[in-house]
């Protein structure tokens, strides 16, 4: 997906935070359906089982919930090669939610990013040594004020800081492919109700995301400005400033409790998740969306915010997980797995 | 005084190529066209967006949906003092009109901003 086009190139994302792109795997088929999104996987395993023998890495660090990190776990795990998982153990909705948990089956270490999360691994099986709960490290960027100031954010997006407006991110849901138009309409019928600007981001390139593009696309109207990929420092810079952010992105759940923003979770796509009192869940049916958007829009919903917690961590995941991984680094255990239940 | 533009000559269909889109662009000598599905806008392609697909390995035969930019700037008046300072501060050729349904209404291009700014400073 980051060497695509049409999802924004998010590989000079990569490129310009200074790291090496080693291996470039083209594996999207055209279509954009189950099948499609299936075969895909299965274009980027055998692919990237060359890659690890080409590359010989000490570690293969996976992060989050997709197919493509399922991949590698199976390409890690089969080839004997060290693997950790960030953000391990927790539910999510979707497919997502099983590639998740059978990520967890293959690698060597986990990160978890609370005790829930933590829980649950030992749960299914987990030896302890393997299991650690070190925070979701997005949230570090966060806690270092990585990302763009509200000027940045004003010339960049021709948007004024002081005045409200609306982050929109929706993903279609792959077990409810068939519903994605619907889905997507009502968000954008209910969003019509409030005058006030929004930024769309566009979605990843799940089954059902070609309807969900053509639709909002379609749907527009003049104060909705939309972006294929943003940079993840303006995004988090957006989210800063936005009154809400609307869909069911993960980052609803994620980042914005650290900046104390409000979330409208739609749907089931993030079903089951730890919530933060930020969040407020509704079904995709433009009244119940209209009503949770107008509560998160409020004084009181965002007073009530003031001093809550993140869930998912302090901002101090990266140097945990790096210091777990040197200390491991050639442990005679590691490769072995033993599931205890 | 904005310029009535015939706005043809700015737009391509979002059906269409890369190949569409050049086509277009070196007719109208803006750098960029306007991608268009029934009249509403969809996207803006630029003379950059093509030489990046084109480095990137597409060919000119590739489909415009895949290289237009989703995110552009654009005016609900054909305002020349509301253009100048987005073209100044993004480099941008060619800039949309659309009405509240997004449906385009009218183009401003650079270069009537720049006679624009001439006529103004020798007056």
């Amino acid at each position: 997906m980051q060497l695509l086009p049409s999802n924004g190139l998010g590989v000079n994302e990569i490129l310009a935070d200074g790291f090496e792109v080693e291996d470039r795997i083209y594996m999207s088929l055209e279509g954009h359906n189950h099948f499609t999104m299936a075969k895909s996987l299965g274009v980027f395993l055998a692919s990237f089982v060359d890659t690890l023998a080409r590359v010989k890495p000490d570690w293969l660090l996976l992060a989050g919930d997709r197919g493509e990190q399922l991949m590698g776990a199976i390409a890690a795990s089969y080839t004997y090669t060290p693997v950790a998982h960030i953000q391990a153990g927790e539910l999510s909705g979707n497919i997502d939610g099983l590639a998740r948990h059978a990520i967890g089956k293959f690698v060597h270490l986990h990160f978890a990013a609370n005790e829930d999360a933590r829980d649950r691994l030992l749960k299914l099986g987990e030896e302890e040594f393997r299991v650690h709960m070190v925070g979701a490290p997005q949230l570090d960027e966060l806690r270092e004020g990585r990302f763009s100031s509200p000027s940045d954010i004003a010339e960049r997006f021709n948007i004024d800081p002081t005045q409200p407006f609306m982050l929109v991110v929706q993903h279609s849901v792959t077990e409810e492919m068939a519903h994605a138009q619907d889905q997507i309409l009502a968000t954008i019928q209910a969003t019509h109700r409030f005058q006030i600007p929004k930024i769309w981001v566009m979605p990843n390139n799940d089954a059902g995301s070609e309807v969900v593009r053509n639709t909002i696309i379609k749907e527009r109207r003049s104060d909705s400005q939309i972006f294929a990929n943003l940079r993840r420092e303006d995004y988090l810079g957006l989210m800063k400033l936005a009154r809400c952010i609307v869909g069911n992105s993960s980052s609803g759940l994620l980042e914005a409790p650290s900046f104390k923003v409000p979330s409208v979770n739609l749907g089931r796509r993030q079903s089951m998740r730890v919530c933060g009192a930020n969040v407020i869940n509704a079904d995709f049916e433009v009244e119940a969306i209209v009503q949770a958007i107008e509560t998160a829009m409020s004084d009181k919903f965002r007073e009530s915010l003031e001093l809550m917690d993140n869930p998912y961590g302090d901002g101090c995941s990266s140097s945990r997980i790096i210091d777990i991984l040197q200390k491991n680094y050639r442990n005679e255990k590691l490769l072995i797995k033993q599931l205890t239940y | 005084m904005a310029i009535i533009h015939f706005l043809p000559d700015y737009t391509v269909a979002r059906s269409g190529t890369l190949f569409n889109a050049i086509s277009i662009i070196q007719s109208n000598h803006s750098r960029a066209a306007i991608v268009v599905d029934h009249g509403k806008v969809v996207g803006v392609v630029s003379e950059g967006d093509i030489l990046r697909a084109l480095l990137g390995g597409s060919d000119v035969h590739s489909p415009l949906d895949d290289h237009m930019q989703l995110g552009f700037c654009y005016l609900l008046e054909q305002s020349l003092t509301d253009a100048f300072p987005l073209m100044l501060l993004r480099g941008i050729t060619l800039i949309p009109v659309v009405d509240h349904e997004f449906q385009l209404l009218g183009v401003v291009t650079l270069s009537e901003v720049l006679r624009w700014l001439q006529s103004r400073l020798q007056s």
